[in-house]
């Protein structure tokens, strides 16, 4: 009997360390995962979802990546460019797989290089579950985990980074990117307490600047939300639930617009017949003007009281889907009430945020101001 | 002669003034309809000018405030003439493809020339790829570009039908397989294309006459005028054509030659239709339709009748693309098939006339 037991002791001892080496996750969209205690074989299924682990790992921000996508150089030249300078022989040799919105993810693929993991933004969830992709990965034994920094960036970017934290056991690092991003906004939103609506600037947030017909703006999501959340009316916020819409140029001249902020980034080389605001890591002042310059050419714009008060503005169109919204609301909230965000210095702010959190140098030029 | 033949056909006559004077109504209703629709669209839009005040911005430019001459000079006279035109111009389009063609489906869209000028406009706006080397290009690059795609397509349909002879089947058939082509190469650069590229290619498509300005609106009207007055001196000829090719032919039209002629000035309409304000398709379809149900096949009154359906569509689909949403304009081609569609089921469904024959 006592050898009996012994033995079933022994083979307790010898199953719990397997047992424990997996571990139960629950992703943003509530789904539970069961996950070895080690994961390092992960799959991004959008290039870009390394802005979520970048300030995880900021040293080696490829560690435990086996393959990504090829959205970032095409979506953001700017991060990439950073990215291939600061790590080129990963960037030209780590596998791509086709962007989830465009091609049905390799499953086969995913298999050969080992995978334990691939993690897609939520919104490609239901499309995942129509074409089985997330069946045939499950039977593959490879997890999937939802995230999202895009869609509602400045709710989900913070619960993704604490998930992938948990994945990569760096738990201590997600909470320290996430304290300084959330300490920020408590910031800006504190200082715009008991703000009266009609002391909230009307906002043109003009999506692109400079691409094609004039103009296209944002709708209440998004950059028009920054705009909201620093102090300010997103005019398009009302119109539609649409990300972006044409707006009539006629309204242009007609709405009483207080300030225009334009969205622009290193778009030169793809996009060359576009005057746009060249922002990111490698603009130059004096070219950023030269977008002004073009941008207020366009039909129309002279007859803008704002454009005439030199109340046009451009910001990083990139912020969009990255962490450091929180920058870019900083800068709007400073335009638009000096007095309010005394002691705050947005770029400051972004530069602290590059030393600690990102892999790369803080350069260039994120939002402007036509002189 | 007896009398009774004489009476006979004095009776005939009197038949065929009644006739020609109905139709002429119809046309003229449609003119006055056009005219007022016109007028109302240019007093449409967030700038809340009453009709005095464009009325006497349009008379006095100079000596109106910077605002409303900019608003009405510059936004909205643009923009309702290019309605006009444009509408015309794919109302005319159609109808003579499908007079030509002798197939109620043709229209510019079906002949692949629309996907043709949106390739075009889309490899200029993805590459940036000019294909004229000129410095003055530059600016209307993707204009340009849709353009000559446009002109390409057509002439592709034009070589064929020359070398296979310039039967209808030759036609059509090259047209679709110009279609398929394009929508491939289109959905090739989409595929291929960055987000924010991909979304100015997507709604260049979707049409939108925010991209009138004047010297778009002078060529387009050039070409019309042009178009009006070489069709109006073979109108005949193109009935004959509805009449069969062989009765035509004993009517003694050299119908491969008027063919081949009529394809190439529909396809210029068609293709600057597309190339100034992007793909609108229905127009091209249905403003003829409504034009053989009210007017009849007598070209004479059917051509310029389509063209004055196209132009009324597409001033009312105008209208509806800056009001729905005020402040906000919708995509022209959205809200033209939107507001097409009903009208045309109702006239499909009240005029009982069997239209196409």
């Amino acid at each position: 009997m006592f050898r009996k037991c012994l033995l079933l002791l022994c083979a307790c001892f010898i199953t719990l360390p397997t047992l424990a080496a997996e571990r139960q996750i629950t992703d943003l969209l509530g789904r539970t995962l069961i996950l070895p205690s080690q994961v390092d074989r992960i799959i991004l299924s959008e290039a870009r979802l390394m802005y979520i682990l970048m300030p995880l790992q900021k040293d080696d921000p490829f560690a435990h990546v086996v393959a990504w996508s090829d959205d970032m150089e095409r979506a953001d030249p700017d991060t990439y460019i950073k990215l291939a300078e600061t790590f080129p022989d990963t960037v030209n040799t780590l596998p791509r797989f086709g962007h989830p919105g465009k091609v049905t993810f390799d499953v086969e693929k995913a298999l050969t290089l080992d995978a334990q993991l691939v993690v897609v933004n939520q919104a490609y969830h239901q499309l995942w579950q129509e074409n089985g992709t997330l069946d045939k990965l499950e039977k593959a034994g490879i997890a999937t985990l939802f995230v999202d920094f895009r869609d509602a960036p400045t709710e989900n970017t913070l619960p993704s980074i604490r998930i992938l934290g948990e994945v990569l056991h760096k738990e201590k690092e997600a909470e320290a990117v996430n304290a300084f991003i959330a300490e920020k906004m408590a910031r800006v939103a504190e200082r715009m307490e008991g703000l009266k609506a009609e002391d909230r600037p009307l906002v043109l947030m003009e999506r692109a600047s400079g691409m094609g017909d004039c103009c296209r703006v944002f709708g209440p999501n998004n950059f028009g939300h920054y705009v909201e959340l620093a102090g300010g009316t997103n005019w398009g916020s009302d119109k539609t639930q649409a990300l972006s819409l044409d707006i009539n140029p006629e309204a242009l001249v007609t709405e009483p617009f207080d300030l225009i902020i334009g969205t622009g980034a290193n778009w030169q080389e793809a996009y060359p017949e576009a005057n746009s605001l060249n922002l990111g890591y490698k603009a130059e002042d004096e070219n950023l003007q030269r977008g002004f310059q073009a941008l207020t050419q366009r039909a129309g714009w002279q007859a803008i009281d704002a454009v005439a008060n030199k109340e046009f503005y451009g910001i990083w169109h990139q912020f969009y889907n990255s962490p450091t919204y929180f920058a870019a609301i900083e800068a709007m909230a400073q335009w638009m009430h000096p007095e309010r965000m005394q002691g705050i210095d947005a770029e400051a702010d972004f530069r602290e945020f590059h030393e600690r959190f990102m892999p790369f140098s803080y350069e260039g030029r994120f939002w402007v101001k036509m002189q | 002669m007896s009398t009774d033949a004489i009476m006979a056909r004095q009776e005939d006559r009197h038949h065929y003034r009644q006739h020609q004077g109905r139709r002429l109504q119809w046309v003229a209703i449609g003119a006055m309809l056009l005219l007022g629709l016109f007028l109302l669209d240019m007093t449409l839009g967030p700038g809340k000018l009453g009709l005095a005040q464009v009325a006497a911005t349009l008379m006095d430019p100079d000596g109106a405030d910077v605002k409303s001459r900019f608003i009405i000079w510059d936004i909205r006279l643009p923009v309702a003439l290019m309605a006009v035109l444009v509408g015309a111009a794919l109302g005319g389009a159609g109808a003579l493809m499908q007079t030509i063609l002798n197939n109620p489906l043709a229209e510019p869209f079906t002949l692949g020339i629309s996907h043709a000028a949106a390739f075009g406009a889309a490899l200029a706006i993805a590459f940036g790829a000019p294909l004229l080397p000129w410095e003055w290009a530059q600016g209307y690059m993707i204009t340009l570009n849709a353009f000559l795609f446009a002109c390409l397509s057509a002439g592709v349909i034009f070589l064929v039908s020359r070398m296979r002879g310039s039967t209808q089947e030759t036609m059509i058939l090259t047209g679709i397989a110009i279609l398929f082509v394009f929508s491939a190469l289109n959905a090739m650069l989409q595929f291929a294309a960055s987000a924010e590229t991909l979304q100015q290619i997507v709604f260049w498509a979707m049409g939108s006459l925010g991209r009138a300005t004047w010297p778009k609106v002078g060529v387009t009207a050039v070409l019309l005028l042009l178009a009006c007055v070489l069709l109006s001196r073979s109108a005949w000829r193109l009935t004959a054509l509805r009449m069969g090719d062989e009765a035509a032919e004993a009517m003694g039209v050299n119908v491969n030659r008027i063919r081949l002629l009529v394809l190439l000035l529909s396809s210029l309409l068609a293709a600057v239709a597309v190339a100034f304000v992007g793909i609108i398709g229905f127009v091209g379809l249905v403003g003829p339709h409504m034009a053989r149900m009210l007017l009849g096949e007598d070209q004479r009154f059917f051509l310029p009748g389509s063209m004055l359906f196209g132009a009324i569509l597409l001033t009312i689909a105008e209208m509806l693309s800056k009001s729905i949403i005020p402040g906000i304009l919708l995509p022209i081609g959205i809200t033209t098939s939107l507001i097409g569609v009903p009208f045309f089921v109702f006239l499909l469904v009240v005029v009982r006339r069997r239209s196409w024959s």
